[in-house]
Parts: structure tokens; C-alpha cells; sequence
């Protein structure tokens, strides 16, 4: 290998958490490694805006869920500036009249505020979060491990199916039926089975359903809702709030792959990905630089990646037809808001408000919000997750003042009529159902900005603002992610990983598609090296 | 007291079926319905005189033809005229009139794109592939993937064989085939909307599901995984209506020395010991038997007919959660001429088929975010055959039947159960959409009856009007069906089976849970039990 000042170990395209995790356990092995973000700014959806003078709001995500603590550790994260506010931010039913739910059974109060609704309900909550417990512990080894190969061929993946299915029937038999009877099927039914009160419901149905393009009536979205669930099972952590948002988190990274030695540049769009004798060697910027290197490791979406940045020459028509067919269309807005003070939400102290709101009064509310995604249309109510991180992170807004950061889903990414007004409209839409929670909210708001998924797309670099790249769903999951012949460390270009949300085991900030690629990419280079 | 081997409660087509295998093989049978005729959702009516309606169930592809052979039904008088495609209109004054005749689809498909007319191609292959790999799947019980018996080992290897056999890919397409929206599946293959509305629309027949909610292409899978005389995934009518699926079977099962009893209601299953020892009737009479056997939906055989103390803890609510959610209407017209649909020959054969009435999938789909509410459809998708066209012994000479099946109507409305009133609203909404389609249509019409889910319900058990007794949803397929621990036909209560369309493999006039459910009891019996074999 040359030692041309452009050439390295290791290509990273996309400056991400995902990237940037990337390049700073290979810069850290030793590798040089090179990172090309697009965006003027790194973070991907970990940024941050400024919505007024020394207010700032997390622009896109506003929690951390998943990431390995060992990751944190490994890399020195603290050391980098990372500071963690909250190890487990709680999730919280809201309810206009002050008759909130903390969702975690293992508290008092939790089972209190449950039983204030329903005796029943709090008998039932046990055997319903044992019932979901279990299907996510089940759910976790395929999460956090590689996939096995769809097709057993080698003695491996017939290992690793057996151990799977060892696994799962090693409670005995009945557990094991009910585990498939589960698997496919939906969250409204067993919320309907198991509890009465619509707050509840409503709440877990809009936990399970962000980031999905499917209602809570769908089969399948128990499955998405447990695999989501399964990212915090896998790391054995919490939900974190992290000082400046989850771009607190970003930095750090970038901050930990530099005092490795990673090259890590911003506005370095690449424009293709160069390959010869079917494998990569390197990439051609947008500017018209030229980078080598044998091992390239892409954290962007997977159709950018095949069809964009490939020539169509070397993919044959079966992979390039599957790629085109990813689903990827489950995109969200974001609503971010300056408040002059803190809203008077009934009965909630200040703990309670650091936690993650879930605003939706009841299952039929979610399953109607998510009906428009499929028309190009707007929801009339919009549910959403709303945190006002500036609570316990001071950094965000100065004392008094106050940021609130609302995730909604279920927004669609092609608007019925264009995106023209749509973004006005859904702020008022936001803030008019927040007032129903907060009366005095309306009246605080300074300033605020709407993120549309087609901004989230232009601002952070998240194709279709899918935070997935691509649905996760029983044929976009595990060995068929993000197609089948693309998953696991296969593919048809030798050297070219994919180590983005749309690799197993998908999106959310937990860095594990990049540790798999990470994985992949040692292997492939003590191979090429023999 | 009377008393036999066999008593079997329901004489829908399942019912009918286990009844006459059990009788083939040599065991006394008698068969208890409630109503005064026999058939339950496989029956013909004349309801108007000299009309023949199929009043529920309304055309013929799934049923078994190891059925067929087994009971001689072509001797007892099944006879089945198969159509040749099916035409369907989108709201634009465009058509599809599709053929079973792969050449005549090619060209009418390509009329609306050619893309999509090789893209057939590829779409009926695959298809083919995979309801060849359920097919072995229909006449045994499913293989229970948690059972550490080495015959149940040994069909799920088997069975995982297969699929590996399949290939990377084609295993890929069978997770597909399962878990997808009918939409999504057909967007990897089609670009032309009015081509996926016509593929889609065999995807909402009786479903809970839209078109556009993963699970639904498995119903599409399950319409094609029939077929008739060889001509796999093909559809005909049965001459003389329905009924004379239950009547051949009927036969058949008489000709075993088989007995059947109307307007016997059953009351209760009476259980001792945990075990079944017969039924008693509603007007009190007791009848003894060392084996019941349940055509009912699961909810009705299990909550309403046992009495629940005798049954595990827990048991009677995890039945209670099976999923029977109904989303089908029926209307029987009789009909003074040949309706006449705007826009295309009259002598197209593909009209003797189902005409669908539809818009794009969305609307579709539409119509079914308004059954999740349970609204009333405003734009419901329809499904009109005309077997008279086919079948001159249905209605007199020059004058026709029509039976229309109505799509995404709710077993109960948000504002209240369903009244004669607001019946005869969803009537009007139904005959309104076809006078579009088919002007002078209401000029024609002699008489005409509707049928809400809660009609069904009342009439012939369906419960909450689901045509398949049961959602045929991943969690209620295969070994999940209707649970994972009644999947085998068998239940707690010993001598007691259940053989409905509950049962795997599901819905549909297929008779297969019926002859599934008898291998189970054949296979339970003790030999002394069995009489001589019949020569």
C-alpha cells in the first residue's frame, strides 16, 4: 500500500454515530481511516439547532437508546466529553388531567398510577411486561449477534439456527408455541387483551410504533416494537440523556476517532465508490478528489449506496432489483420548541417532565395517526414522544427558559399537494395538541422550527427521514437485512461493508451496525492479507 | 338412550367431511344441525322461487381433492364448471378481464402495461412455487415445531428441508409470501395500478387486513392454493349452487351408513371426567358418545357448548382472544335479465367470472381504515358473480342469480348493532355502486336479500360474520392455529375434536380441517372401538 496522502486502511462514508463509532475502533486497532461526511456538520441525526439566542434544542434524536456501555468505556468517551445526564430516562404516559403513568412496573408508583385507573389493569401489567419481556429477551441474541445465513450451508449458521432454536425452546414447550404465536403478531391485540385503560394503551402503542410505517393493528409491529425494545436488552442499559443532546454523543466519537489519528472530513460528498476486479478500492469525492483504500465501509442507506455510488455494471439485476425494492418509507418530523418557561402540565413535578412524554390519548389515536403515512397525508392529531431535555441540561436554555424536543411519527415524506405549507401546519397541529396537555404552552413558545422529513433529509442526511434506511420487518430483518444477498459481511463487491441503520440489526443510536461491519472489515483484511 | 361412536356437531362441509371419513371407516355417525337445512356456509337456497342462491360461500377452488376421491363426490353429484378469468373495474371506466389462459392474460395485461404483462409471468411462477410448498401442508396436521417426538422432528426437518430447497431466494420470497402486505408484495413486481388493484383484490376477500397490511399477500397465497381438473390456483362454480358440496358429502356420508339430524341444536357437550360422553340437544334430549366432534368456530365450540369449570385454568381465555373479527356482506339477487356492464362486450367470457368492482388499492385500503372504525363502508369493494350464466339449473330460462360480496363491512357499527335500517342503507350503498357499473342493474332486480356479518352470525354461527372462522393472520396459521395448543384437533376435554374452518388449514370451502380432524380421531381410537372396516 502507498503512503499517498490520500490513501488509507479504511473508507468511511457518512459521518453518523455509526461512522464515526466505525472509525474510531478501527483508528483506534491501528488503521487509517478516513471519514467523509457529506454535511457541512458531523452527527447525522445527532445535531443540533439554535432556535434563539442561547437556546439550543437537539435537532433530530433527543434520547440515546442502545448503545453499549462497553463501547462508551472502550473508547474513552468521557475522557472525549462525554457527559451522561440521565441513565434511564422513564417513559411516561401523559394525560391532560394530570392522572399520569410512569411506564416502569418496578416502581410503586408506577403500579399506583395504573391502579388509579384500573384495579385491573394493575393486575394485569405483571403478566403483560413478563409476556413482553420475554419475547424481547428472546429477541436479543439475534439483535446483538450477526445474523445467521438465511440458507444453513455452512456448519456455522447451522450452529448458530440451532442454538437459536436451543434458545427458544429451552423453557419448555408451551413457552416456546407462545413465543411463535407472538412473534407475528400485533401490538393492538395483545394491548386489548391484556389492559382497558386507553392512556396506557395508547402510550405503549405509540412507544411500539415509532419509527414504523405500520399502525398498531398491523401483524408484525409486535415484532418491531420488541426489537426496538431489544437494543436496550442487548447493551443492558437504559435510555440516556446525554449534555447538548445525542450530539454530546457524536462528538465525543469524533473526538475519540481523531486522537487515534482518524482523518474525519465534513462537505466531502462522495460521488461514487470506485471498484475493480469486483473489488473496492476506494472512493471519488464530489469535488473530484480521489481517496484509496481497500476496505470501504459505508454507513449511508443501502440503496444510495448500491445504486448511486456503484456503477450498475457490477451488480447483476437480481441484487439491483431487491435493492430497488427496499421499503424504506417510515420517515417522522421533528418539532422543536423555545419556551419561555416550563408549561404547566397537571400534577407533573420536574422529574416526572424529564422523562419521555408519549402524547397519545388512546390505541384508536395512534392507529388513526398512522393512517395517513400510507395517502401522503398529514395526521389530523399527531401522537408523538416529547421530551423537554432542558430540565436536567442546563447547557440547552438559559435558567428559566426552556426547550422542547417532539418527535412525530408517521409523518409522511411525500406530501399530498407538496411540502409547501405542510410544515406550518404541523407545528400548529403540535402545539394545539400540546396545549391540550399544557393550556399555557401556546402562549410560552419563542421560537420554534419544524423539521419536515424531506429537511431531515437535506439537514441531516437521513434518506426519506427513515432512521431505519429501511423498514424492519420480517423480510428486511436479521439474515434478509437489508436484502438477502446483502446481508451478513456478503455481497458482491469484495471490501464493501455496510455498517449504516440499514444493516442488521437497524436503526437507533447504538452503534451496532458498525460494530458488525467493524467485525466484517478485520476479517476481510486478515484474509486479504494471506 | 340413543347412542353411537361418533356424534358430530354442525353440518357445514368440515362437519360433513370428518362425518364421513369417520363412517368410512367404519364408525356409527350422526351428525346434528341446528338449522332445518344442511350445508351451513357451502348451501344453496331458493329463496325466491325458482332462484337458486349460493347464499354464502359462492365459488369452488380449495376444496381437497383427496376430498374428492376419497368420498366419491363426483358419483354423489358434485359437479364443478370452471370459469374462465374474472373482469375487474376501477372506478376510471378501465378493465381488467383476466383469463386462467396464460397467453389471453399476457395480452390483456399488456394493454395496460407490458412491463407488467412479462412481470405476470415471473408473479404466477412464484406464486406457484410457493403454494406448492403449502400444499402438502393441507391434508395433515401442522407440524408443531416445539414437539421433541421424533415423528414431529422428523416432518419439521422435512419441511425445513423443503424450504432450503428452495434456494436463498426463493426461501426469501416465502418469507414474503407470508408476512407482506398484498401491496407491498405486488409493488416488486407491478407498476400499473389497475393490474395490482386486480391482483390485490383476492387479498381483502374476508380478511381483517387491507391491502396494504403485512400478512395480507398470504391471503392471496391462500385463494391460489386451490385449483380445479389440474388447472392449479383456477376457481368454477358448483352446478346447482354450494349446496351441492354439502349434499354430495351428504351422500357420501349416508352411503357410509352415516346419519344426519336437523333443527337439532346442540345445548352443551356433556363432559365426565374430563372426558366427552356426548351432547344434549336443545330440547333436552341427550345423545351418548365416546367421541364429539365440533365443526363450530372455536369460541362457540369451546365457550358456549363446555362447561367451563371443566377446562384448564386459563384455557377459556386464551380462546376467548382468538381472533374472529368479521369484514364481509353477502347479497342474493334475483335478477329479471342479464345485467349488462358498461364498456365491455357482453359475450366476454371473462364476465362469467367474479367482477370486481374496485378502485386502486388505496381506496381499498381506505374502505378498510373506515372498518377499523367500524363505519359503515361508503365505497366498499364489491365481488359480483352471475353463475347462472354457467349454471341453467339456478334460475329459469332468460332470468339470472347474482351474489355480491361486499368488503371491509364491520361486525358492529359505532353507533349501535346492526338494524333493518341501516341493512338496507349498506343494500342501497352495494346496488347504487353496480347500477354505476351496470346501468338498468335495479331496473332488473326481483328480490334481493343482504346478509351483514351479524346476519351470519345469527344464521349459520359465523362468528361476528368471519368467513373463515378465525383471522387467517401468521399467529392464527399453521401450528398457531386457532392456538398453538389446540392445533392438533384435539382438546383438554379427551373425546372431544374440533374439525371447523378454526382448524388449520383454515377457511374456505376446502374440507380439509374436517378430514384432518378425522385422522385425529381415527388415530386416537382404540381398535376395539373401530367395527369391521367396509370392503
Amino acid at each position: 500500500m502507498s503512503d499517498a496522502p490520500n490513501s488509507y486502511d479504511v473508507a468511511i462514508v457518512g459521518g453518523g454515530h455509526n461512522g464515526l463509532v466505525a472509525a474510531a475502533l478501527l483508528a483506534r486497532a491501528g488503521k487509517r481511516v478516513v471519514v467523509c461526511e457529506a454535511l457541512p456538520s458531523l452527527g447525522s441525526a445527532c445535531g443540533i439547532s439554535t432556535l434563539a439566542q442561547n437556546i439550543r434544542a437537539p435537532k433530530c434524536a433527543h434520547l440515546v437508546t442502545g448503545f453499549p456501555p462497553g463501547l462508551i468505556r472502550k473508547l474513552k468517551l468521557h475522557k472525549h466529553g462525554l457527559t451522561v445526564l440521565q441513565k434511564k430516562v422513564g417513559r411516561v404516559a401523559i394525560d391532560p388531567d394530570g392522572r399520569h403513568i410512569p411506564l416502569d412496573p418496578k416502581t410503586k408508583a408506577g403500579r399506583q398510577a395504573i391502579f388509579n385507573w384500573s384495579s385491573r389493569d394493575a393486575d394485569a401489567w405483571p403478566e403483560f411486561s413478563r409476556t413482553l419481556d420475554t419475547l424481547i429477551w428472546s429477541l436479543m441474541p439475534a439483535y446483538r449477534n450477526q445474523a445467521p445465513r438465511l440458507i444453513p450451508d455452512t456448519l456455522q449458521s447451522r450452529l448458530q439456527w440451532l442454538q437459536h432454536y436451543l434458545r427458544g425452546r429451552r423453557r419448555g414447550a408451551a413457552p416456546f408455541r407462545s413465543l411463535l404465536r407472538l412473534l407475528p403478531s400485533n401490538v393492538a391485540d395483545l394491548l386489548d387483551d391484556s389492559f382497558e385503560t386507553d392512556l396506557l394503551k395508547g402510550a405503549l402503542a405509540l412507544d411500539a410504533g415509532l419509527g414504523s410505517f405500520h399502525g398498531p393493528s398491523s401483524p408484525g409491529s409486535l415484532f418491531y416494537w420488541a426489537w426496538q425494545r431489544a437494543s436496550e436488552a442487548a447493551s443492558k442499559s437504559g435510555t440516556l440523556q446525554i449534555a447538548g443532546g445525542p450530539a454530546g454523543l457524536t462528538n465525543a466519537l469524533a473526538a475519540a476517532a481523531r486522537s487515534h489519528g482518524a482523518d474525519i472530513r465534513v462537505a466531502a460528498r462522495v460521488r461514487s465508490i470506485t471498484v475493480e476486479r469486483e473489488k473496492a478500492c476506494g472512493l471519488v469525492l464530489q469535488n473530484g478528489d480521489e481517496i484509496a483504500a481497500p476496505i470501504i465501509i459505508s454507513t449511508i442507506d443501502p440503496q444510495t449506496t448500491y445504486l448511486k455510488l456503484l456503477c450498475s455494471r457490477h451488480l447483476d439485476a437480481g441484487v439491483a432489483g431487491d435493492v430497488r425494492n427496499i421499503r424504506m418509507r417510515a420517515s417522522s418530523a421533528k418539532v422543536n420548541l423555545a419556551l419561555e418557561r416550563l408549561p404547566s402540565f397537571a400534577k407533573a413535578n420536574e422529574q416526572l417532565l424529564a422523562g419521555r412524554l408519549l402524547v397519545a390519548p388512546g390505541l384508536p389515536d395512534v392507529e388513526r395517526a398512522s393512517n395517513g403515512q400510507k395517502y401522503g397525508m398529514l395526521p389530523d392529531h399527531p401522537v408523538m414522544e416529547v421530551t423537554l431535555p432542558s430540565i436536567t441540561d442546563e447547557s440547552l436554555a438559559p435558567e428559566n427558559h426552556h426547550v422542547l424536543s417532539a418527535i412525530v411519527p408517521f409523518v409522511p415524506y411525500e406530501l399530498d399537494g407538496g411540502w409547501d405549507k405542510g410544515g406550518d401546519i404541523l407545528i400548529d397541529r403540535v402545539i394545539k395538541t400540546l396545549g391540550e396537555y399544557a393550556p399555557d404552552l401556546p402562549d410560552l413558545v419563542m421560537a420554534g422550527e419544524v423539521l419536515t422529513p424531506p429537511d431531515i433529509e437535506s439537514h441531516c442526511g437521513v434518506a426519506r427521514a427513515d432512521w431505519h434506511q429501511g423498514e424492519v420487518a420480517f423480510d428486511q430483518a436479521m439474515m434478509m437485512r437489508p436484502t438477502p444477498q446483502l446481508a451478513g459481511d456478503a455481497g458482491p463487491i469484495h471490501g464493501l461493508f455496510l455498517g449504516g441503520a440499514g444493516a442488521h440489526p437497524g436503526g437507533g443510536l447504538t452503534g451496532r451496525p458498525a460494530l458488525h461491519a467493524v467485525m466484517a472489515a478485520v476479517r476481510y483484511s486478515k484474509e486479504m492479507r494471506r | 338412550m340413543e347412542r353411537f361412536d361418533v356424534v358430530v356437531i354442525g353440518a357445514g362441509h368440515n362437519g360433513l367431511t370428518a362425518a364421513a371419513y369417520l363412517a368410512r371407516a367404519g364408525l356409527s355417525v350422526l351428525v346434528v344441525e341446528k338449522n332445518d337445512y344442511i350445508g351451513g356456509a357451502a348451501v344453496s337456497r331458493e329463496i325466491e322461487p325458482g332462484f337458486i342462491y349460493s347464499s354464502c360461500s359462492y365459488a369452488l377452488s380449495l376444496l381437497r381433492p383427496e376430498i374428492i376421491r376419497d368420498l366419491d363426490l363426483a358419483r354423489h353429484g358434485l359437479r364443478v364448471i370452471p370459469y374462465q378469468g374474472s373482469v375487474t373495474f376501477t372506478g376510471e371506466g378501465q378493465y381488467i378481464a383476466s383469463s386462467f389462459h396464460p397467453d389471453v392474460m399476457h395480452r390483456e395485461l399488456a394493454r395496460h402495461s407490458a412491463h407488467d404483462a412479462d412481470a405476470y409471468k415471473r408473479y404466477a411462477r412464484d406464486m406457484r412455487q410457493q403454494a406448492d410448498l403449502v400444499a402438502p401442508l393441507l391434508m395433515q396436521a401442522p407440524p408443531d415445531p416445539a414437539s421433541l417426538k421424533p415423528a414431529e422432528l422428523g416432518r419439521v426437518m422435512s419441511l425445513l428441508k423443503d424450504a432450503q430447497a428452495l434456494g436463498r431466494d426463493g426461501l426469501a420470497d416465502a418469507i414474503r409470501f407470508w408476512t407482506l402486505s398484498a401491496s407491498d408484495l405486488l409493488d416488486r413486481y407491478f407498476e400499473s395500478d389497475i393490474v395490482k388493484a386486480h391482483l390485490a383484490a383476492s387479498a381483502v376477500i374476508g380478511t381483517g387486513l387491507g391491502p396494504m397490511s403485512p400478512g395480507s399477500a398470504y391471503v392471496m397465497l391462500h385463494h391460489r392454493i386451490g385449483g380445479l381438473d389440474g388447472a392449479s390456483g383456477s376457481w368454477g362454480y358448483v352446478r346447482g349452487g354450494m349446496g351441492t358440496v354439502s349434499m354430495a358429502i351428504a351422500a357420501a356420508l349416508r352411503s357410509f351408513g352415516g346419519e344426519i339430524r336437523t333443527s337439532s341444536g346442540v345445548s352443551e357437550v356433556k363432559v365426565s371426567k374430563r372426558r366427552a360422553t356426548g351432547v344434549v340437544l336443545d330440547d333436552g334430549t341427550e345423545i351418548d358418545a365416546g367421541v364429539v366432534v365440533s365443526g363450530l368456530e372455536l369460541k362457540r365450540s369451546v365457550l358456549s357448548l363446555l362447561d367451563w369449570k371443566t377446562l384448564p385454568k386459563g384455557f377459556a381465555d386464551r380462546v376467548s382472544k382468538f381472533k374472529t373479527r368479521g369484514s364481509s356482506a353477502k347479497l342474493n339477487i334475483a335478477l329479471d335479465g342479464l345485467p349488462e356492464f358498461a364498456g365491455i362486450p357482453s359475450d366476454c367470457p371473462s364476465l362469467d367470472g367474479d367482477v370486481r368492482l374496485c378502485g386502486a388499492i388505496r381506496d381499498m385500503e381506505r374502505t378498510y381504515d373506515d372498518w377499523k372504525e367500524n363505519v359503515m363502508p361508503r365505497d366498499p369493494y364489491l365481488e359480483i358473480v352471475i353463475p347462472s350464466r354457467l349454471d341453467p339449473t339456478l334460475a329459469p330460462p332468460g332470468k339470472h342469480v347474482a351474489s355480491v360480496f361486499v368488503q371491509y363491512v364491520p361486525d358492529t357499527l359505532i353507533d349501535g348493532s346492526w338494524t333493518d335500517a341501516k341493512r338496507q342503507a349498506l343494500q342501497d350503498v352495494v346496488l347504487n355502486k353496480i347500477e354505476k357499473a351496470a346501468p338498468g342493474f335495479r331496473s332488473k332486480i326481483r328480490h334481493v336479500e343482504t346478509r351483514t356479518p351479524a346476519d351470519l352470525e345469527d344464521e349459520i354461527g359465523l362468528t361476528q360474520g368471519n368467513i373463515f372462522h378465525g383471522e387467517l393472520t401468521l399467529d392464527q396459521l399453521l401450528f398457531n392455529r386457532p392456538l398453538p395448543e389446540l392445533a392438533q384437533y384435539r382438546t383438554p376435554v379427551r373425546g372431544y375434536y374440533l374439525c371447523g374452518s378454526s382448524m388449520h388449514p383454515g377457511g374456505g370451502v376446502m374440507g380439509a380441517p374436517g378430514a384432518n380432524a378425522a385422522q385425529a380421531v381415527l388415530a386416537d381410537a382404540r381398535p376395539s372401538t373401530m367395527r369391521r372396516q367396509p370392503a
